[in-house]
């Protein structure tokens, strides 16, 4: 059976040699590109809110330890064993963010563990919030990096990032919690950024 | 579609998405990016997505917006293939194939894509029509110049279809 005209021949050849000369990507990275758009989609429709919402849900646990003073700590703060809770994505919302200074990374094995020092906004700057919490994420997380990559916006691993976060507070992420309180990745806050 | 039906999808498409898109744009490298970049945005709206719906032509589509987009410098933002390292080596056109895309390259957009739709897609005349909101007739014509227009770019050449007259085939 013989039914296909010369054209058909010739662009399936041409066809049949571009899919042979071309190596895909990863599904997985295809994949993250796709929640990269999908955050950043999100984050453009909620604008503003997304930092209204950390800003109020920070405010809200600054107001409760108001009795316990709300200044930032003169010291670096220890890595206190707190009882940080998760930010729950609000209704409609695949995520919740925290943002935080993200430092003291320590790579274990297939994890990697990182202090937070949760931040808010006040005004147009963000100013701590008094909580210090731990995380310990997989070395796979996706990091959202910009000038910790060089000026240039790329994706990469926390584990690859275990270096350059492992000293001081320097670095401001968003970190995006789904519902169950699980951390999806980290966005470099390189717009709070000195 | 979760993750696994979504590699899945992927695996089974992408090599013959990525060679339609090459007959459709002429460019290699360019298919492959704008490949790439259409099923991320089919990760991203997976949830208004239907495997049973023809994601396939979605991608496709979506895929030959970016390119026009890309094409008419409407979009700059579509260097997330390149972001992630090295571009993939492309391996340069055969000899056979230049000429060809060369005479695909010549023809007007939508007559090019008329053509891969229906000539390599294996989509009939409406399915074509359905796929790039063309009235039927508006599509046969764009198929029956295209033709013409190849014969013609071709003539002489080693793809010298001679008296061919490349026509309309029914599928469906």
């Amino acid at each position: 059976m013989d039914d296909k005209t010369e054209l058909e021949r010739l662009l399936a050849g041409l066809a049949e040699s571009g899919r042979r000369n071309t190596v895909p990507r990863a599904a997985q990275e295809v994949r993250a590109r796709g929640e990269q758009r999908r955050r950043r989609r999100r984050a453009a429709v909620a604008s503003g809110g997304a930092l209204l919402a950390v800003a109020v849900a920070a405010g809200g646990l600054s107001l409760a330890m108001a009795g316990r003073g709300t200044e930032p700590p003169a010291h670096d703060p220890a890595p206190a064993a707190s009882p940080f809770e998760p930010p729950t994505p609000a209704p409609g919302e695949e995520y919740a963010t925290e943002l935080g200074y993200v430092y003291g990374a320590v790579a274990q094995g297939a994890t990697v563990r990182v202090t937070v020092e949760q931040l808010r906004m006040a005004g147009q700057a963000a100013v701590p919030s008094g909580v210090v919490h731990t995380l310990t994420l997989p070395r796979a997380t996706l990091v959202e990096a910009r000038r910790l990559a060089g000026g240039h916006p790329t994706d990469v691993e926390l584990g690859d990032l275990a270096g350059e976060l492992s000293d001081g507070q320097r670095w401001i992420f968003a970190i995006d919690y789904d519902g169950d309180g699980r951390v999806q990745s980290l966005r470099e806050a390189y717009w709070l950024a000195g | 579609m979760d993750a696994r039906e979504f590699d899945a999808f992927y695996a089974a498409s992408v090599g013959r998405l990525t060679g339609q898109l090459y007959a459709m744009t002429g460019d290699l490298a360019e298919a492959q990016d704008v490949v790439q970049e259409a099923f991320a945005r089919a990760w991203e709206r997976r949830s208004e997505l239907d495997l049973d719906d023809a994601p396939e032509a979605w991608v496709r589509t979506v895929a030959w917006r970016l390119a026009i987009s890309r094409w008419r410098r409407m979009r700059t933002a579509l260097t997330f293939a390149r972001r992630q390292g090295p571009p993939a080596a492309v391996a340069p056109p055969e000899p056979d194939h230049v000429l060809l895309v060369e005479a695909l390259r010549r023809i007007p957009e939508a007559q090019r894509r008329a053509v891969v739709l229906h000539h390599l897609c294996d989509l009939s005349v409406e399915q074509v029509a359905a796929e790039t909101g063309r009235p039927v007739g508006t599509v046969k014509a764009q198929l029956s110049r295209g033709r013409a227009a190849l014969a013609r770019l071709l003539a002489g050449t080693e793809l010298d279809t001679g008296t061919n007259p490349l026509p309309e085939v029914r599928h469906g």
